[in-house]
């Protein structure tokens, strides 16, 4: 058996494998999501500092979970601190991330505030355990490992003289990496609806929008009464969600902007309806469904040349 | 090299471990011999809004006087958040052992609504449930229709 053409389609298939994920190309997606993630999460957690002693210190009601893997002899990383020594990790990590987000020691400040999300996601954030908390951890991973501040940045005002330059080619994998987990985030959400019980009809909706987390929009819309609107409603969520991620990979007629679309349609609505808004920056995250070079092509023409 | 290897291999384990999260979120089965330590927050990340109630359920927390009156005290003293972030967090479901903690929330409370001269002798938990309304969040919240359930009570020393 001749097995030659077995090894070259496979080497064939590593190499568009690892020019897919790891290719050298334009850094201005990553330095775009570089600044909205950022600034979301500053906005995120800034919102805390008013409240940053009942949360994570002494005085709160502060009871830290030890992860199952976290060695004994280190656990006392987690053991709850003072007012004034939580206060001061606190500001560590807003200046990380407001220094992540104008793009100064950007891996460092990154890598930083994913080691304190970290921290602070077991002294306190974990009893409210949700989606957003982890994607957020992982973004900041994601960002350490990027080359995010070469460009829109001080870095890049500090080595090329002007923000708006840049100089080297970066990797693409934090963005397919970006790119990756959402589409992966959604997959998961919509296709478990399919066989959750719960999502079989239309009192998922109807009981969600009358729950705790209910706006005074939906109490009104619920004022109304039951109406099988509810089941024609939730299909369609069930719809959207299988569709999207799907939809974020086809650039063919307008696919991907329908899907964008019906993602920022679909997020807004759930920030009208319930307060949910944690996942609102998903939406200036699809710019990770774009090529490098399609974004900068698209900078060159708006911006007359201006952008290189 | 070491560097591209290395990339690889944090690729093709992001890869695995978010596919043992999606068998996991369609099946509700682990994949054999992967620790869920590994998966878990992998799942999380694809995991919201499974399921509805048709009760509401809000933890109360009640002071008793010296007079034996029972006074509702403000959760959002102490656990400074929206309604939905509070049902949520005080289920503490990261902890097998919740009584323990409810027990030792009801003293830290004791303690500092005495130091702002509540002068409660005890501080009670306990879950209130009734059906949803339509119109209000509390709207069925009426005393024919609560139910509740003690948690705890820390009485002073």
């Amino acid at each position: 058996m001749n097995i030659a053409p077995i090894i070259s389609r496979l080497k064939a298939f590593a190499l568009a494998w690892e020019h897919w994920w790891t290719r050298k190309t334009y850094p201005h997606v990553m330095g775009i999501v570089r600044i909205a993630l950022g600034g979301w999460l500053l906005f995120y957690w800034g919102i805390r500092l008013p409240n940053v002693a009942k949360l994570y210190s002494s005085t709160g009601m502060t009871f830290p979970k030890i992860p199952t893997f976290m060695p004994e002899n280190i656990q006392w990383i987690l053991d709850v601190q003072e007012p004034n020594i939580v206060m001061m990790i606190f500001m560590v990590h807003l200046i990380a991330l407001a220094a992540l987000t104008v793009g100064f020691f950007t891996r460092t400040s990154a890598g930083l505030a994913c080691i304190l999300s970290w921290y602070l996601y077991y002294i306190g954030q974990h009893h409210f355990h949700t989606s957003y908390d982890r994607l957020y951890m992982f973004s900041l991973m994601f960002l350490a490992l990027s080359n995010a501040g070469e460009v829109y940045s001080i870095e890049a005002w500090q080595k090329y003289g002007n923000p708006l330059r840049w100089g080297k080619l970066v990797s693409i994998f934090p963005q397919r990496m970006f790119a990756f987990q959402i589409t992966m985030t959604y997959l998961g959400v919509g296709f478990q609806k399919l066989w959750l019980p719960g999502w079989q009809g239309g009192e998922m909706l109807y009981y969600s929008l009358i729950g705790v987390w209910g706006t005074p929009l939906a109490f009104k819309v619920t004022s109304y009464g039951w109406n099988p609107l509810y089941h024609v409603a939730v299909h369609m969520t069930i719809l959207f969600e299988c569709l999207i991620p799907f939809s974020f990979w086809i650039r063919r007629d307008y696919i991907r902007w329908v899907g964008m679309g019906s993602g920022l349609i679909f997020h807004v609505l759930v920030h009208a309806l319930l307060y949910i808004w944690w996942f609102a920056v998903l939406i200036p995250a699809y710019i990770v469904f774009f090529t490098p070079e399609e974004v900068h092509a698209w900078l060159q023409k708006v911006s007359k040349g201006r952008i290189t | 090299m070491i560097v591209r290897i290395l990339r690889q291999a944090f690729i093709l384990v992001y890869i695995f471990l978010t596919i043992c999260a999606l068998v996991y979120t369609m099946s509700k089965k682990q994949i054999p011999h992967i620790q869920w330590a590994y998966v878990t927050h992998f799942y999380a990340m694809m995991a919201p809004f499974q399921n509805y109630t048709t009760h509401n359920a809000e933890m109360m927390i009640y002071g008793q006087d010296r007079s034996s009156q029972w006074t509702k005290i403000d959760h959002k003293e102490y656990f400074p958040f929206g309604r939905g972030e509070y049902a949520i967090r005080i289920r503490m479901s990261s902890f097998g052992d919740k009584k323990a903690k409810y027990y030792e929330i009801a003293k830290r409370i004791l303690e500092a609504e005495n130091v702002h001269g509540a002068g409660y002798t005890s501080v009670r938990m306990q879950w209130e449930k009734w059906p949803k309304s339509q119109y209000d969040f509390y709207g069925n919240y009426t005393a024919e229709q609560v139910t509740k359930n003690v948690v705890t009570e820390y009485f002073i020393k």
